[in-house]
């Protein structure tokens, strides 16, 4: 059975489906939780979450965009949720923007990472803890749980267009933090280098 | 947008194989004459390759924790079913239902309750609704009472006028709801404005909706071109799913049923005001399948550009009206209470 046929079984009560389909993508649904939540304790709880919402609306899902597709919205949806609420507890006030105080998984390169330029991989990863929620998300999505942009919209009820540009400023973002950290070893165009589309190369 | 902006949006589409090859090209030649450009793009292909990929496991107990709450949890009760989410066998029935419908059409809400739930008898439940493909009632739609009696087709915006007889839909509508075992019996529906306006606000033409508080709404569409004797014009209706909250200011509906009173392309004279009404399409509603619901508060720099331009919202701060948006078509209307 295909994960929608499975799905439309699960719709109509058929527990079997639902576990089968639990089996295909629960390391999806984790990794994206906890690549989005930072900590293993909130993935659990947001994984947890999206599947019990998942079992519960599934009488009403139209399989239009797919049931991977709607999972990861419910995903996305609860880990945005447990942000928002640990932001709170915090007392931050903006929604977006906050630094998360975590480290994400994969944060140590291994020694062989570390000699094939594992360093930046680290830094990627800790720059990414600080990009927006915005700007985390969709690269999340796109770079690590490598979704096309069509499903990226589906996940985040975005259209294409935003998705593109949505996902270029989080790389430019991402970018801009790696520079000031020194951990990429380009240079800062000014806006006249980038206006008059000529400046010195870098070495 | 400064020059090199552009150059950028192109690199992040490269990066992930979505950059036609004419744009391409039109990249390679500008970083050879862009060294901050090139530098970007150098930068851009580092980090993308510096993403660690793969899938992360789950903890072993997770599947089993899910079942365990799995089994105590019941499903949300699947919405009424209403009259066309109906899959080709139901072609025929349909047909002998909107010969019904024809009839009924200026009847009150209530009426039309009790007649779905009759015609609901022949509705088999299924998983997957055809909003895309052309529905039954299309080709199937009764000739409208008008072409007997073209007198009274002014009258069919009466029917539908909003808001209204929409406002008397709602209350009657939440009764005969209360029939059927409502999970929440607050939902978001009741807390809508009455009336949704999508309008260009410069043109002729306007698209209103008013969704009743179990989800099911009603629309029309008029485009009065003026002059040419001829008035476009598309009354519909249909269901939206369960609302799901996206974010604190955000719920997404999708369109579980669409229908049309009448077959786009019909034409009815009207002897009394010598014009030709043409059923059309549901403008602003039409190819949708997800709807988003903004709610007042919500940031606007978070709503799509489309959405803030077809309502005016304002680009920054808080909006201060109840907007949907047709993610499909990136339309938007707004929301007001008459």
């Amino acid at each position: 059975m295909t994960p929608d046929e499975l799905a439309r079984a699960a719709a109509k009560g058929d527990i079997d489906a639902f576990e089968t389909l639990l089996g295909l993508y629960q390391n999806k649904v984790y990794g994206l939780a906890l690549r989005m939540c930072g900590s293993e304790e909130d993935a659990w709880d947001v994984a947890q979450e999206a599947f019990l919402a998942a079992w519960r609306a599934l009488p009403g899902f139209r399989g239009e965009s797919g049931f991977s597709t709607w999972l990861y919205r419910l995903t996305a949806n609860a880990a945005i949720d447990c942000l928002r609420r640990e932001k709170k507890r915090r007392g931050e006030l903006s929604i977006e923007g906050g630094e998360l105080p975590l480290s994400l998984p994969d944060a140590g390169p291994s020694p062989q990472e570390a000699a094939e330029g594992g360093e930046l991989r680290a830094a990627v990863n800790a720059a990414l803890a600080r990009l927006t929620d915005q700007h985390r998300t969709v690269l999340i999505l796109r770079e690590l749980q490598e979704l096309s942009y069509e499903e990226i919209a589906g996940a985040l009820g975005l259209d294409l267009g935003t998705v593109k540009s949505r996902i270029s400023r989080a790389r430019k973002a991402l970018r801009k933090i790696l520079l000031e950290d020194g951990n990429l070893s380009g240079y800062l165009p000014s806006k006249d280098t980038e206006q008059s589309g000529r400046g010195a190369r870098r070495p | 947008m400064r020059p090199c902006e552009e150059y950028e949006d192109l690199i992040s589409a490269f990066i992930d194989g979505a950059l036609p090859e004419a744009d391409r090209e039109r990249l390679m030649e500008h970083m050879a004459s862009c060294p901050a450009c090139q530098a970007y793009f150098d930068d851009q292909v580092a980090i993308h390759d510096a993403f660690v990929r793969g899938e992360a496991p789950a903890p072993e107990r997770l599947a089993s924790a899910v079942m365990a709450q799995v089994c105590s949890t019941p499903q949300r009760a699947k919405r009424k079913p209403i009259l066309l989410r109906w899959q080709s066998y139901a072609a025929l029935a349909a047909c002998c239902a909107l010969v019904v419908l024809g009839l009924w059409r200026f009847r009150n809400w209530q009426e039309e309750r009790k007649w779905e739930m009759l015609i609901e008898n022949f509705h088999q439940d299924t998983f997957v609704t055809t909003a895309d493909e052309p529905e039954p009632a299309l080709r199937c739609a009764p000739e409208p009472a008008a072409v007997s009696e073209p007198d009274e087709a002014p009258a069919a915006p009466e029917a539908y006028a909003l808001p209204a007889p929409a406002a008397g839909a709602q209350k009657d509508g939440a009764e005969t709801a209360q029939e059927e075992p409502v999970e929440e019996p607050a939902s978001l529906f009741e807390t809508l404005p009455e009336c949704f306006l999508f309008s260009s606000g410069a043109g002729a033409w306007r698209t209103e909706l008013s969704i009743a508080s179990d989800g099911s709404f009603k629309g029309e569409f008029t485009d009065a071109n003026m002059g040419s004797g001829e008035l476009l014009y598309c009354n519909f209706s249909g269901q939206f799913s369960e609302p799901e909250q996206v974010s604190e200011f955000v719920w997404s509906v999708t369109v579980e049923a669409l229908e049309l009173e009448d077959t786009p392309g019909e034409t009815t004279y009207v002897k009394a005001d010598n014009l030709n009404r043409i059923a059309s399409t549901p403008y602003g509603l039409e190819n949708a399948k997800e709807v988003l619901i903004y709610l007042p508060g919500a940031a606007a720099e978070d709503l799509p550009e489309m959405f803030r331009s077809w309502t005016h919202a304002p680009s920054e701060g808080a909006l201060d009206f109840y907007g949907l948006y047709n993610v499909e078509e990136a339309l938007g209307f707004s929301g007001y209470d008459p």
